[in-house]
């Protein structure tokens, strides 16, 4: 085996496992960690969300709506909030099942910012497929003779 | 995280007054790997996790200067031998350039994790919100334009006085 293909398998060997370390060891906790264990969860800061939109609002608070995650209420000041929104939030989960936020925002735009964002990496694949080539045997990346 | 057109445009303002430098090396190609690392910490995270929010735990190393170390390292190893270390360099000052850009935004939650794998702190020193940076494409896009006006008079100039010299 060369060095290069050694260096391959140890780089992404040292990537699954950096990867594997983040999925078991970060610090953020979801809505569902705190439902499970209500009374263990009491108080903390919950920051992370999947892709966390306004539900129905309420004089005091709103509905969080999530992907793949139960729907939780949440206690706050309702101004600038409309339903359908992305939302990014940080709240603190209270052990009768509701959160109470400590800041949010409306991400505004944010499915426009999306569908904006598919455009440059457009342009640059474009770019990389005028500038280079892929040879197949040995698999290596070079630069097209034009460039 | 700002949006991507913010990302690519500021990366061709840093990185495309440096070709002027070296005229006798081909400078586009080695400028869409800076491109390319411009955006790379994005999408290797932010399809996945749109699509299939469970994926975010495991794809938050590319939004890392450390995951982007090692990602860098081996899209570079995939070049032909005398490309690889100019491409990492590129590839590495782009990812770091989007870096320093996401830290720019102001955040409700942390995701500027600099410091992994030695620690999660979120170091961003935000000034502005992501819709802001939004507002500015057009800006953005002056600028880009603007310089490539510069650039096309500054070559044009430079010709006319290598044809007088002759």
């Amino acid at each position: 085996m060369d060095k290069r293909s050694v260096a391959l398998i140890l780089l992404i060997l040292s990537i699954l496992t950096a990867a594997t370390y983040t999925a078991y060891h970060h610090p953020w906790i979801k809505t569902s960690d705190c439902l499970k264990a209500p009374e263990a969860h009491d108080g903390r800061l919950v920051t992370r969300y999947e892709e966390p939109v306004v539900g129905h609002i309420y004089a005091d608070g709103f509905q969080l709506l999530q992907k793949n995650e139960p729907a939780i209420r949440v206690y706050s000041d309702t101004t600038g909030l409309r339903s359908g929104e992305y939302i990014s939030l940080t709240a603190t989960f209270q052990k009768e099942g509701y959160l109470r936020a400590v800041s949010f925002r409306i991400a505004r735009n944010r499915r426009y910012k999306i569908w904006l964002s598919v455009l440059p990496v457009v342009l640059v694949g474009l770019g990389l497929l005028h500038y280079y080539r892929i040879r197949w045997t040995p698999f290596q990346i070079e630069l097209r003779k034009h460039a | 995280m700002p949006d991507l057109i913010t990302h690519v445009a500021l990366s061709h303002l840093i990185r495309r007054p440096f070709d002027m430098k070296k005229a006798d090396q081909p400078a586009a190609p080695l400028r869409y790997m800076f491109y390319l690392g411009a955006i790379l910490p994005d999408i290797l995270t932010r399809p996945w996790y749109i699509l299939f929010p469970a994926t975010h735990d495991w794809t938050v190393l590319f939004h890392t200067p450390f995951g982007m170390i090692l990602t860098c390292a081996l899209i570079s190893l995939l070049l032909e031998p005398t490309l690889r270390k100019r491409v990492f360099i590129n590839l590495l000052a782009g990812s770091f350039g989007h870096f320093v850009l996401d830290a720019l935004q102001k955040k409700i939650t942390g995701n500027d994790y600099w410091l992994f794998p030695v620690s999660w702190k979120s170091v961003g020193y935000g000034l502005a919100h992501a819709d802001q940076f939004m507002d500015l494409i057009p800006v953005w896009l002056a600028l880009v334009a603007g310089l490539e006006g510069c650039l096309i008079l500054w070559a044009r100039s430079k010709n006319r006085d290598n044809g007088a010299l002759q």
